[in-house]
């Protein structure tokens, strides 16, 4: 069952590819595309990360339970020693199953064990400083990244589900560090504060990631 | 070599999402979903005494269809009886056993539907076994497989009409409550009876206007 659920959510991801979105999405990546390609002798930089999310806010009142199910992969330029540009995508998936209630809804009540998911697709760019340079035993930065979230809400009442999706506007202001391990391997850590910002379909929703991976340099 | 390297975090990402993702219920019961409905200018304040008619028999319709002839299905009789009971614990009068004219008439439909369908998973049997390790390859495996699925849903539901305000002439009556129970139909009969008689209960004592 679970497969499936996935499957519908690719499905749906596909099918909300509405033309503006597009066009939003699409103007997105030029941009960070060409921040990429502005410098002329970079060194480049792959950041893939296990993600954990503790959900605040809305997300909170939403889902109450930390997530364990996230990850995101970072595609980085550095334009110069201390700083880097790049593209970031990844995947979080909060869930709750709530103990069998009764719930309003129009004009009576339900009861049924209810089951809720958030998922949070981020398509964003990225901003690091890096405090120390690739030499030192540590390296400490800051960054923000912005761009947009696929983001899916779903709410399973027995047989029924419902559900509420959308593209978001995002940012998240990160901070970390890195352990250099090898010539061209680091050890990365990282805290970061997302926030989805409300549309017409979803609240704004908030959350704290804490995101531990590695750091490839090439 | 790179770009082959991010292509394959990209992928083995998206199928970390699908191996991880939350499965929702795990037990037949936890599908079982009770739904009342009803109109709230009803006067559901005042039922002691109120009259109620239930019917002889339920109906069954089975994939859309009525059963015909009419079967008693092997949960009818103690559904009849529950909701006799709920009724009865309310001062409600059952109208058959006065010979008056009721208040409330009451329909019974148990609803069995079959649904089948393919869908296409990633990974079919063999996905799970990870960590995986360097040198896991891809060849020789399918990444998605189809898979068939056949389950059945079953639904009681259970109908009140303001049989007092009645329209004679169309022989229509307002509709003033609807209880509907919901779940997957599985199981041997006294597991399902079971849950019918949970759902009943809910819709009574846990739902208004009945609670």
């Amino acid at each position: 069952m679970n497969y499936s659920i996935s499957t519908n959510l690719l499905t749906n991801i596909y099918l909300n590819f509405k033309k503006k979105d597009m066009k939003f999405i699409k103007s997105f990546i030029i941009v960070a595309l060409a921040l990429i390609s502005l410098e002329v002798s970079a060194q480049n930089k792959t950041n893939a990360y296990y993600g954990m999310a503790i959900p605040m806010g809305d997300t909170k009142d939403f889902i109450n339970p930390a997530s364990f199910r996230g990850g995101n992969i970072e595609f980085e330029k550095l334009v110069n020693p201390k700083l880097g540009v790049g593209l970031l995508i990844g995947w979080n998936t909060f869930y709750e199953a709530k103990d069998r209630a009764t719930y309003p809804i129009n004009n009576g009540e339900i009861t049924s064990n209810q089951y809720r998911y958030s998922n949070a697709i981020p398509i964003q760019a990225t901003g690091k400083y890096y405090f120390a340079s690739d030499d030192a035993v540590i390296r400490p930065f800051i960054g923000l990244a912005a761009g947009t979230y696929y983001m899916e809400q779903r709410v399973d009442n027995g047989l029924f589900s419902n559900t509420d999706k959308g593209w978001t506007f995002s940012l998240a202001p990160k901070a970390g560090f890195l352990i250099p391990m090898s010539y061209s391997t680091s050890l990365a850590v990282s805290l970061d504060y997302s926030t989805s910002f409300k549309s017409s379909a979803i609240a704004q929703q908030n959350w704290l990631g804490i995101n531990v991976g590695f750091s490839w340099d090439y | 070599m790179k770009t082959k390297v991010n292509f394959l975090l990209v992928i083995a990402l998206t199928f970390m999402a699908y191996a991880c993702y939350p499965g929702g219920a795990e037990y037949v019961d936890e599908l079982d979903t009770s739904i009342s409905k009803y109109n709230n200018t009803y006067d559901w304040d005042n039922l002691d005494d109120k009259t109620y008619a239930l019917p002889a028999e339920i109906l069954h319709v089975k994939d859309g269809k009525e059963v015909d002839p009419p079967k008693e299905g092997p949960h009818d009789k103690d559904i009849l009886k529950q909701i006799k009971s709920e009724l009865d614990a309310r001062g409600m009068i059952d109208a058959t056993a006065t010979a008056q004219d009721t208040a409330v008439a009451i329909a019974i439909v148990i609803i069995e539907q079959n649904n089948t369908g393919a869908a296409w998973i990633p990974g079919g049997g063999w996905w799970g076994g990870y960590p995986w390790y360097p040198g896991w390859g891809w060849g020789g495996y399918y990444p998605w497989y189809p898979v068939y699925y056949s389950y059945k849903t079953g639904s009681v539901l259970i109908e009140m009409g303001d049989y007092a305000n009645k329209d004679e002439e169309e022989e229509t009556m307002p509709l003033v409550y609807t209880g509907v129970l919901d779940g997957l139909l599985q199981g041997n009969e006294n597991y399902i009876g079971a849950r019918i008689e949970n759902g009943i209960d809910e819709l009574f004592n846990k739902h208004e206007p009945f609670n």
